[in-house]
């Protein structure tokens, strides 16, 4: 039998050997990953890469007390020591008075579609490489642009997950991604770098598209503002800023497991608006197309929609089975795995914040600081909602007209607070700064702007 | 020896008759174990990460692959992937430099070997600071990570090097978040050793429990600073994430050649002239105190800036050919599914003269900035850092306690504005970004910015 075993095969094995090893209940997450990555970096093409992962996760629960391991490969006596492993490390963990249990299958698994395409499946590593040169060339045509980094990449994913409550799914989708990371740099000017990114389920993202936006953005950087004092200003955020600033602070607290810690901001405030009448969030597992969009999440619970937010009113969080039991709740199909080496915990599929009415005009009326990115958003107090970022690049816009860079600017503030007041108008335009995060442009009121002069 | 010689070796054998300017591969196996406290619930998670990473570089351009197997037949498999890869396009990189041939094994050395204790003694430590820190009324969550990785790195090159290297290394994050007459507030530590099951040893379990309470308790009680320019004192850590972020990413040689700041500043100053920071990969019990990178290379200190003028860059083998210097060993991966890129290892800046109480005595107002949340740097020079734990400075006194701030500017306007650099020195832990996620240290004394701009509410 020299026959290669099947990943979701090994998997059904695994949850076996558990079970004989003396666990109670037993689950076996496997991911293969196959692709191409090609990286840009310093104006050059730094490798070209063969991407072929794969390994298995086990999750065993003896009693109230759990273990997880994993190896990579699916190697049958590596994922049977794996499985001892986890299962030696069940009876060494305190009991957790919690658990209750792996999931059930669900009822019924949705069909999304558009999440698996044979053009990039099958994709040669040639066609990478072009499209990863082109986007280099074409940036480069833009005089003083230095390629920094990004790369374009494509890749399939199977997943396949099982469990001694006998849920048993395989489910398969491809992606592909183009990212450059441009600054311009003159005689008297290094623009900070700006980073761009595109991805798609089914086809090659648009390579113009991506290094447009970049240089666009690079060539507002290479004017300065002067004179932009410290103070309260109107600024627009790009939907990659409002993602970031909005990451660590409103999707964190409606992470169920985030509620039943006693940290979310929002924990005790459902049905209530605390956001602006402006804003309604969303989790959409089901996405028709959607970079995270899967048939079932990392425990094998059918994906789903949820409202999050609606009209600034809080609704309800994201769960997975353990933290949604512990809650009173049913799983929402949001138990994420960050690859075969993670534990499932509560994460957002794709991130929808649903556009407005304001048009690029409205938003830019008046005097403004437009801001693309910031530095340092990861440090954004979770627990307080309170951030202090370096917006780089912020743009003085001038009655539709930009001014160019303010250098050096800090805003801050409080993302719980600001979201609920501050917020003027919300775009019609949507876009997708990272993979499953589709946010629109924002206007927002009274914001302080520390800057040097 | 290594057991994986003859394996590497006919692999390397293979690509020599492939004919390459140059291979090399990586052989990489990390135990690894993680012990999670959210609350009340423990659980322990393991994992055995194994596969070997292979680069082949012909004429200007370099193919990669890897394997989770490790059998000859696989790695050759994946050499031919990583070949007809990089046969694909002529492109436009330097051909690394290359070494003379070698051959060592090392262990880096611990006093106690995290596999000799057992697994219920690691909980038991956990859980007894746990109870330490949830005896306090004001703490309303806990989150406690305690891992633990044994590393094994067996490098082979087409330039017949074989080098071997394990070591251990434990990291412990803790996080708590506090509630008080509705004030939130959040805080946290990380602790870190490659010398074994030492952690609670080097950091006695009450002491660091008192250090995050502390935190805590400052965060709770404390204002929000104005906006605006101001003197500044940066503590060991504060300063350490600076150094680290703000100034150490644009001297990693792809982001000079990127057009980083510190491009064309060789040789000249471009910090006070107090200012000496380097990256060593010697110092004791650091994070990233390696004897060989993940390109085979010996490491060496990388002096960054020496008196304010700057000397070395730090360097990976293609980098180090493209600016014609010597390799510092800089070139680092998060494991066999990535190339190395050029990454820190320990990053500091050196003590100065002055004691502690110096440095504070002319300030009439400024402030004292003691942990951070993190940074984040531009090509441009341009830096934030976020604040978990800074004071006011009022006549040359530590005073109340400020939250929700940061600090950002200019990177080397910063230098040029240290006036004071202190006489102590301590070392901290952590892990950096940078599409890959490798294992660092930073750290350095106290210093007095003259100038910086603090943003807060």
């Amino acid at each position: 039998m020299s026959r290669r075993i099947e990943p979701i095969e090994l998997a059904v094995l695994a949850v076996r050997w558990a079970i004989h090893e003396g666990a109670t209940e037993a689950e076996a997450f496997t991911l293969v990953e196959r692709g191409y990555k090609v990286s840009l970096r310093a104006n050059r093409i730094s490798s070209l890469e063969v991407v072929d992962d794969a390994g298995i996760g086990i999750r065993v629960a003896v009693g109230k007390k759990l273990g997880f391991s994993y190896v990579t490969g699916l190697d049958r006596d590596a994922v049977r020591e794996a499985v001892r492993n986890a299962v030696k490390q069940a009876r060494a963990a305190p009991e957790d008075k919690e658990w209750r249990g792996l999931p059930e299958p669900s009822p019924s698994y949705p069909e999304p579609g558009n999440m698996y395409s044979p053009a990039l499946a099958y994709m040669e590593s040639s066609t990478v490489l072009e499209n990863a040169k082109y986007m280099l060339d074409r940036a480069l045509e833009t005089k003083g642009v230095q390629v920094v980094g990004g790369g374009t990449g494509v890749y399939v994913v199977e997943r396949a997950v099982t469990n001694s409550n006998g849920v048993y799914r395989v489910d398969s989708g491809t992606m592909a991604f183009a990212a450059i990371d441009v600054l311009i740099q003159s005689d008297s000017v290094t623009t900070p770098a700006i980073y761009e990114l595109g991805s798609s389920r089914v086809s090659f993202p648009s390579l113009d598209d991506v290094v447009e936006r970049a240089v666009e953005k690079a060539k507002q950087c290479t004017k300065r503002a002067e004179g932009v004092s410290t103070g309260k200003y109107t600024v627009v955020l790009s939907p990659g800023v409002l993602y970031e600033l909005l990451a660590p602070t409103v999707l964190y607290s409606l992470r169920g497991d985030i509620v039943v810690q006693g940290r979310s901001f929002y924990a005790d405030k459902v049905g209530q608006q605390h956001l602006s009448e402006k804003i309604t969030i969303v989790d959409d597992g089901v996405l028709k197309g959607g970079d995270n969009t899967w048939r079932f999440d990392g425990e094998g619970v059918a994906t789903s929609r949820k409202v999050l937010v609606e009209k600034g009113v809080v609704k309800g969080f994201i769960y997975d089975t353990y933290w949604g039991r512990r809650a009173g709740k049913e799983s929402t199909g949001n138990a994420v795995r960050a690859g075969y080496a993670s534990k499932p915990s509560p994460g957002f599929t794709n991130i929808i914040v649903e556009q407005g009415d304001a048009s690029p005009d409205e938003l830019l009326e008046g005097r403004v600081l437009v801001i693309y990115q910031v530095q340092g958003a990861h440090t954004a107090n979770s627990d307080t909602g309170e951030y202090s970022v370096l917006a780089n690049p912020a743009i003085l816009y001038e009655n539709g007209e930009p001014k160019g860079w303010v250098q050096g600017a800090v805003i801050s503030g409080n993302m719980y607070k600001e979201i609920m007041n501050n917020v003027e108008l919300v775009g019609k335009l949507v876009e997708k700064p990272y993979p499953g995060v589709y946010m629109p442009w924002i206007r927002l009121s009274e914001i302080s702007v520390a800057t040097k002069s | 020896m290594s057991e994986f010689r003859d394996l590497l070796s006919r692999a390397v054998n293979e690509a020599s008759r492939l004919g390459v300017d140059f291979a090399d591969f990586r052989l990489e196996r990390t135990r690894f174990m993680l012990i999670d406290r959210r609350d009340e619930a423990t659980s322990i998670s393991s994992g055995y990460d194994y596969g070997v990473a292979v680069r082949v570089f012909i004429k200007g351009s370099m193919g990669f692959a890897f394997t989770t197997r490790l059998t000859t037949d696989s790695i050759i498999n994946a050499l031919r992937r990583a070949y007809s890869m990089a046969k694909a396009v002529k492109g436009n990189l330097p051909s690394p430099i290359t070494m003379d041939p070698a051959e060592d094994y090392y262990e880096a050395p611990v006093k106690r070997s995290i596999l000799d204790v057992p697994v219920e003694q690691k909980v038991k430590d956990l859980l007894e600071f746990d109870k330490i820190i949830s005896s306090k009324p004001e703490v309303k969550s806990r989150t406690i990570r305690y891992v633990e990785r044994v590393e094994e790195r067996h490098y082979a090159s087409t330039e017949e090097r074989y080098l071997s290297e394990k070591r251990e290394l434990v990291y412990v994050y803790a996080s708590v978040f506090g509630l008080r007459e509705g004030v939130r507030a959040s805080a946290h530590i990380v602790k870190g050793t490659i010398k074994g099951y030492v952690v609670w040893d080097k950091y006695p379990l009450e002491e660091a429990a008192k250090e995050l309470l502390n935190r805590l308790e400052v965060q709770l009680r404390a204002k929000t600073p104005k906006p605006g320019n101001y003197p500044v004192v940066l503590a060991p850590e504060a300063l350490g994430v600076f150094v680290h972020e703000a100034f150490g990413h644009l001297a990693e040689a792809d982001l000079v050649a990127a057009g980083s700041v510190l491009r064309d500043k060789r040789g000249k100053q471009v910090a006070s002239s107090l200012v000496t920071i380097v990256d060593d990969p010697t110092l004791d019990d650091g994070f990233g105190t390696i004897k060989y990178d993940d390109e085979g290379v010996r490491t060496a200190r990388a002096t960054i800036v020496e008196r304010g003028i700057h000397k070395d860059i730090m360097t990976d083998r293609v980098h180090a050919a493209l600016f014609d210097v010597d390799p510092t060993g800089n070139g680092r991966a998060e494991s066999f599914r990535y190339t190395p890129l050029v990454r820190m290892r320990n990053t500091v800046m050196l003590p100065g003269d002055y004691s502690v109480e110096e440095i504070f005595r002319d300030i009439k107002f400024g402030y004292y900035i003691v942990a951070t949340g993190g940074g984040q740097t531009n090509l441009d020079g341009s830096f934030q850092v976020g604040i978990e734990e800074a004071y006011e400075i009022v006549n040359g006194e530590i005073g109340e306690p400020v939250r929700n701030l940061s600090i950002a500017g200019n990177t080397l306007e910063t230098l040029f504005n240290i006036d004071a650099v202190g006489k102590d020195f301590q070392l901290f832990y952590g892990r950096c970004g940078k599409g890959q996620l490798v294992y660092v240290s930073d750290g350095g004394p106290h210093v007095r910015v003259k100038k910086m701009t603090v943003g807060g509410r």
